[in-house]
């Protein structure tokens, strides 16, 4: 077979293939529906995925809930027995009477055979007035620093002294005013 | 360029090579002028037939379509992937809360019991308004536990707040001063809800013998709620019986030694008189007489002259319990020797 070149011979091998940018769009559109159709369905795997787990979780999630509204009516009823317990435990005095019991029996034991006690008077609140005689001034020191002691005992002072047998003797009567801790 | 017909370059197929005499050197512009048909420079470089310009144009609107599907489609899908998740997440870790979850809920319930059982246990310490006469009648019996002569029981009317209410009860006691502590514990015992307001002890005439005022605050209840238990007389009283066991108190500071008695007594405070009048021993034993407030007695070991017990007689003197504390009654003098139980004894 005779072929003829027409291209004169200085512009031969000088052409180049140009782009078929058809081709390359088509080419590219069909990829892109591949990616997208792809992705498309991972994600709705993904979605069919978490949907199945979501499910799978529904019943520990309503025992969840099931046990958090079980917690919550509880604490509820316990506030409310809690505030009907403090209501009625307000009625007393707390331990007011038994720790002046207890100030009671450390003030006994304080009184040794020199002091002898003749009025205590006891009020709420923790107010304390003791009179009595002492057989002279030592035992009655020793006592009212053993009473300032006791356990409680915010303050303590001797309102009073006197002697009642008069100078010779070392009798004296005394009155003191005890404020011990009601509280705490 | 091989051409086999002599056509001209620009008339063959789409997609094959185009030859340019100039060397195919056309800018972007003239491409696209020429793509869009308004080529208006005549030359031999671009032909673009409709054909080929549809396609293209549909290529592109499908390229624009698809992407802008896919952009809008995967949007609302990621969003909604990314709600489940977190649903999933979040559920996670409810569904790991499981356990910590039974766990407060049973410390929640054994709260609940216990604080039920302090309720029910408060509102059988709480007596109601009509039980006050009873709760009364027991208040001036517990004397046979306590000890001591007690009088004048009396209370007032209630205040009532609400469903509750406060009343005051009062009652003198005589006796030692344990008796008085054992009454006073009786009473917080019997009426858990009670309050001692006040109280007045003095020294009675005797040694170690007191005169009591007690001043009591106690609730009352009105009416109690449906399920709340009632009053427990029976708990009551055993409490009170037992409180009274365990009062105890550890000293005699109403009862003098024998020296201050006698010092005091002549300062002219009221104590009564004791001193030993007399000792007389026979074969077998030892008599004593004793004079008491004013009144003397014969006595032996183990009699009682008011509140004077005699421990024992000896040719010395006498050995003698007054008040909790243990005297020895000479001829001479008198001393004390300690307390009863305690070292004198």
């Amino acid at each position: 077979m005779i072929e003829f070149n027409f291209v004169p011979a200085n512009l031969r091998n000088r052409s180049r293939t140009a782009i078929n940018w058809l081709r390359v769009g088509t080419i590219f559109a069909v990829a892109l529906t591949i990616v997208v159709v792809a992705g498309s369905f991972m994600n709705q795997m993904s979605i069919a995925m978490y949907r199945r787990e979501l499910a799978a979780q529904r019943p520990g999630i309503q025992r969840v809930d099931d046990l958090e509204r079980q917690l919550r009516d509880i604490r509820r009823e316990n506030q409310r027995l809690t505030a009907e317990v403090s209501r009625l435990q307000a009625l007393g005095d707390g331990e007011q009477t038994e720790r002046f019991l207890d100030f009671l029996n450390a003030l006994s034991a304080t009184a040794s055979e020199g002091i002898l006690l003749d009025a205590l008077e006891y009020s709420k609140g923790g107010a304390t007035r003791v009179a009595g005689v002492a057989i002279d001034p030592e035992e009655l020191s020793h006592f009212f620093d053993q009473v300032k002691q006791i356990p409680g005992v915010i303050d303590a002072s001797l309102t009073s002294m006197g002697r009642p047998a008069g100078e010779e003797s070392g009798l004296r009567r005394f009155e003191l005013r005890i404020q011990w801790r009601t509280g705490g | 360029m091989i051409g086999r017909l002599g056509k001209g370059v620009a008339a063959r197929s789409p997609g094959r090579p185009l030859a340019s005499p100039a060397g195919a050197r056309e800018s972007l512009r003239d491409r696209l002028r020429a793509w869009f048909g308004k080529k208006a420079a005549p030359g031999p470089s671009i032909h673009i037939d409709g054909r080929r310009r549809f396609m293209s144009l549909a290529l592109l609107v499908y390229l624009l379509a698809v992407s802008a599907g896919a952009v809008i489609y995967n949007v609302s899908v990621l969003r909604q992937e990314s709600d489940l998740r977190r649903q999933v997440e979040s559920g996670s870790v409810r569904v790991a809360s499981i356990q910590r979850l039974t766990g407060q809920l049973d410390a929640e319930r054994q709260t609940g019991a216990e604080l039920q059982a302090r309720l029910d246990q408060l509102y059988r310490e709480l007596p109601g308004a009509v039980e006050l006469p009873l709760v009364m009648a027991r208040l001036a019996q517990l004397q046979n536990w306590s000890g001591g002569s007690v009088s004048g029981n009396e209370y007032s009317e209630p205040r009532w707040t609400g469903d509750l209410g406060q009343l005051q009860t009062h009652a003198a006691l005589r006796g030692s001063l344990q008796e008085v502590v054992a009454y006073i514990r009786a009473v917080k015992a019997l009426l858990p809800a009670a309050a001692l307001e006040r109280l007045t002890i003095r020294l009675d005439g005797e040694p170690g013998i007191v005169s009591a005022d007690l001043l009591f605050s106690a609730a009352v209840m009105r009416e109690r709620p449906a399920a709340a238990p009632v009053w427990d007389l029976e708990a009551a009283l055993m409490r009170a019986e037992g409180a009274v066991r365990t009062a105890e108190v550890p000293g005699y500071p109403f009862t003098p030694g024998m020296r201050l008695w006698r010092e005091a007594r002549a300062a002219g405070m009221s104590l009564p008189e004791l001193r030993l009048a007399g000792v007389a021993r026979t074969a077998n034993e030892a008599v004593a007489v004793i004079v008491y407030h004013g009144s003397s007695a014969l006595v032996r070991a183990g009699d009682r002259v008011g509140p004077v017990e005699v421990l024992s007689v000896d040719a010395g003197g006498v050995l003698a319990a007054v008040g909790g504390r243990v005297v020895r009654l000479e001829m001479t003098n008198e001393r004390t020797l300690g307390t009863r139980g305690g070292d004198g004894t």
